[in-house]
């Protein structure tokens, strides 16, 4: 038997065709039904994201059960299957392994390292086993899989630091202010982008919210939404020195708020540091205000250079996770082994019994009427030969499945022997 | 016996003070854990040898070069242990423990006095001199903290908070501990001032004698009720409040080598 997967993700296909074979994660109990007579009835998980779409199969031969997937792929959205070929990639044993690891640690991501994906393949994973549709391999494997993405999360640092911008300023406040529910958010400017700043904002525990804008209307109308207080802009003199963070994005041609405002504020606040984050082109705030001690200013290119040097760094994360991968799937595959050794031992002494089981059928009907203790002579011996025969080959075979490679000695005792057929 | 508690405790700072900037450099958990064991160990060694040398010498071993400069490092390896456990700023280690591995090397370093001790034990002398070293001890805290802060505002300037700044806590963190080390330090320093005017007053007849320590003793006290009149009163903080804790301890620390080399 084989694990294998046959998938599409966002670097082998275009967002349409991603849209056409995109499976509703709420109804997969129905496809993973129909997926079974494509699997001969063999485990089965179907993975479906935004940004992927797999199918994970066990199957009794690779070729056979690639094509056997795409067609369902094909067949379950009523598009022929050759047309899928170039989109599609297909992994089966070792590869697929790593591939599945890969994906779980956000290895294979759109954005590496983000956490969503682990998410999605352990909900894909539970609706698969709520169908029955995975027993005892996909269990071992979905679970390791599940503590490899463990694994590489806490022992690299693919998953910190913001990759967004504005995450990126959240962070950026963390640094400044210990605990951000005691600060005061300024809101200046009613956008979409200002709005979303602060929505991370309150996530991350900010409690006062002002919204300023130019008509009070939509400051008031934002206010409301953000649970904030809205005021006008000329109020901004007199609510400056109360604000810890500034996000600014409005659309004014000129600078709004100039070294002066900023000096006059800190004065007011006894040189409390305060965090300006202008979002807006052109810019709102002086570029000025950075030269004033305690005073924090990000544009929105400094913050997407540092989005830029996070990305990078969990690009240098990725490939210690890499070698974690390449450990775990070693490990997995030895594991595989040790679990056929078993079997295979049990069919071998089985095909050793029947045969001599045949073999003394024919002798005694040949022999005729034996004396009970000459019977018992006679099995005896042939017992014995059988036992001495497979001893070492037997016990040479589990020590060898302990060890690394022992995979192979399973093989050619398969083969030699001839159990699978 | 002592030289060897000596050397173990000048070995186990060497080696917390390595493990904290190993930890620093990749963040392993354990590695914080071996650094803080090795500061633990050197800390009851350092307790053993200076109870030993002071209940042999008598308090006065501490007015002496090496004894104040290993009493100091005993004291600053004390404050780091506390700070530590209050405040869980893990890159605390890294700072104060090479300056407690300074101290007790400087007092190696420098030329050993002649001076014979008189044998005297005195609660308030004694008393007198704890509470002065745990007040200095309390402003090297102060000196690191402001040191950190300056590394986390340049980084954060200079819109690069990458490397080094993912260690440091966040700024009102560091401004904080400034201020709770200078609020601690300075009523042990008042207070160690005034138990040694007790003491000289009782054993020399005179409220004030001039010794070696005192100079610096009166320009540490100067500069940071100085410092704490300017927080409370002129919003001195963050940035500018750094420079002076990190400043203020510079010329505590010329001042007694001054004193002491003069």
């Amino acid at each position: 038997m084989h694990i294998l997967v046959v998938g599409l993700n966002h670097k082998t296909t275009p967002i349409d065709w991603r849209e056409r074979l995109h499976f509703p994660p709420h109804t997969l109990e129905e496809p993973l039904e129909k997926l079974a007579h494509y699997t001969d009835g063999g485990e089965r998980v179907i993975l479906s994201t935004c940004n992927r779409v797999e199918l994970y199969g066990h199957v009794q031969h690779v070729a056979r059960g690639s094509s056997r997937l795409q067609q369902f792929l094909g067949d379950y959205h009523g598009i022929a299957a050759d047309v899928l070929t170039p989109y599609l990639y297909t992994y089966h044993g070792e590869a697929a392994l790593r591939h599945l690891f890969r994906v779980v640690s956000s290895l294979d991501s759109l954005v590496i390292g983000e956490a969503q994906i682990a998410a999605q393949v352990k909900e894909a994973f539970a609706i698969a086993r709520r169908a029955k549709a995975t027993s005892s391999v996909f269990s071992q494997v979905f679970e390791r899989a599940f503590a490899v993405a463990k694994r590489v999360r806490t022992e690299t640092r693919i998953g910190e630091h913001a990759v967004s911008v504005s995450y990126a300023a959240v962070e950026l406040a963390k640094k400044i202010f210990q605990d951000l529910s005691a600060k005061t958010v300024l809101i200046l400017g009613a956008g979409e982008m200002s709005e979303l700043t602060a929505q991370h904002l309150i996530s991350q525990g900010v409690r006062h919210l002002l919204v300023a804008n130019r008509t009070l209307e939509h400051a008031m109308e934002l206010a409301s939404r953000l649970q904030g207080q809205g005021i006008a802009l000329d109020q901004l003199p007199e609510y400056l020195p109360k604000a810890d963070i500034i996000v600014s994005s409005t659309g004014a041609p000129e600078p709004i708020i100039r070294k002066a405002d900023v000096q006059n504020a800190l004065k007011l606040r006894k040189n409390r540091s305060m965090f300006f984050i202008d979002i807006a082109v052109p810019r709102d705030i002086d570029p000025a205000v950075n030269e004033l001690d305690n005073v924090y200013l990000y544009d929105i290119d400094d913050l997407q250079y540092v989005v830029e040097e996070n990305r990078k760094t969990r690009e240098r994360e990725a490939a210690l996770a890499e070698t974690i991968i390449a450990r775990e799937v070693e490990a997995v595959l030895q594991w595989f082994d040790e679990q056929q050794v078993v079997p295979a031992v049990i069919r071998l002494r089985r095909k050793a019994e029947s045969i001599r089981q045949h073999e003394l059928e024919k002798l005694f009907s040949k022999l005729g009427p034996l004396a009970d203790h000459e019977r018992q002579a006679i099995e005896a011996m042939s017992a014995a030969i059988i036992n001495k025969l497979l001893h070492s080959p037997i016990v040479r075979l589990k020590q060898e499945s302990q060890a690394k490679g022992g995979g192979r000695y399973l093989q050619a005792l398969r083969e030699l022997f001839g159990l699978d057929e | 016996m002592n030289v060897i508690l000596d050397n173990l405790t000048l070995f186990c700072y060497i080696l917390s003070t390595l493990f904290h900037w190993l930890f620093m450099a990749s963040r392993k958990r354990t590695l914080l854990l071996y650094a803080i064991g090795a500061a633990c160990v050197g800390f009851s060694l350092h307790t053993g040898y200076l109870s030993v040398e002071a209940s042999r010498v008598g308090p006065l071993l501490f007015s002496e070069v090496q004894g104040s400069t290993a009493f100091f490092s005993w004291a600053v390896v004390l404050v780091y242990l506390i700070a530590e456990a209050v405040t869980r700023i893990r890159a605390l280690g890294s700072f104060l423990m090479p300056m407690a591995l300074l101290a007790l090397l400087l007092g190696l370093a420098l030329p050993p006095d002649a001076a014979h001790f008189l044998p005297l034990t005195s609660f308030w002398l004694t008393t007198h001199i704890v509470l002065a070293f745990l007040g200095n001890a309390a402003f090297a805290l102060t000196c690191c903290g402001g040191i950190m802060y300056l590394i986390q505002d340049s980084y954060l300037k200079a819109k690069q908070p990458g490397g080094l700044s993912s260690r440091l806590p966040s700024l009102e963190m560091l401004d904080r501990l400034n201020f709770w080390a200078l609020a601690f330090g300075l009523p042990l320093l008042t207070q160690g001032i005034i138990t040694g005017a007790i003491w000289a007053r009782y054993a020399r007849g005179s409220w004030w004698i001039w010794e070696r320590t005192t100079w610096p003793l009166i320009v540490m006290w100067g500069i940071y009720m100085l410092l704490f009149i300017g927080r409370w009163y002129l919003g001195w903080r963050g940035r500018r409040a750094a420079v002076a804790v990190i400043v203020g301890f510079c010329a505590v620390s010329f001042s007694y080598l001054l004193h002491t080399l003069g």
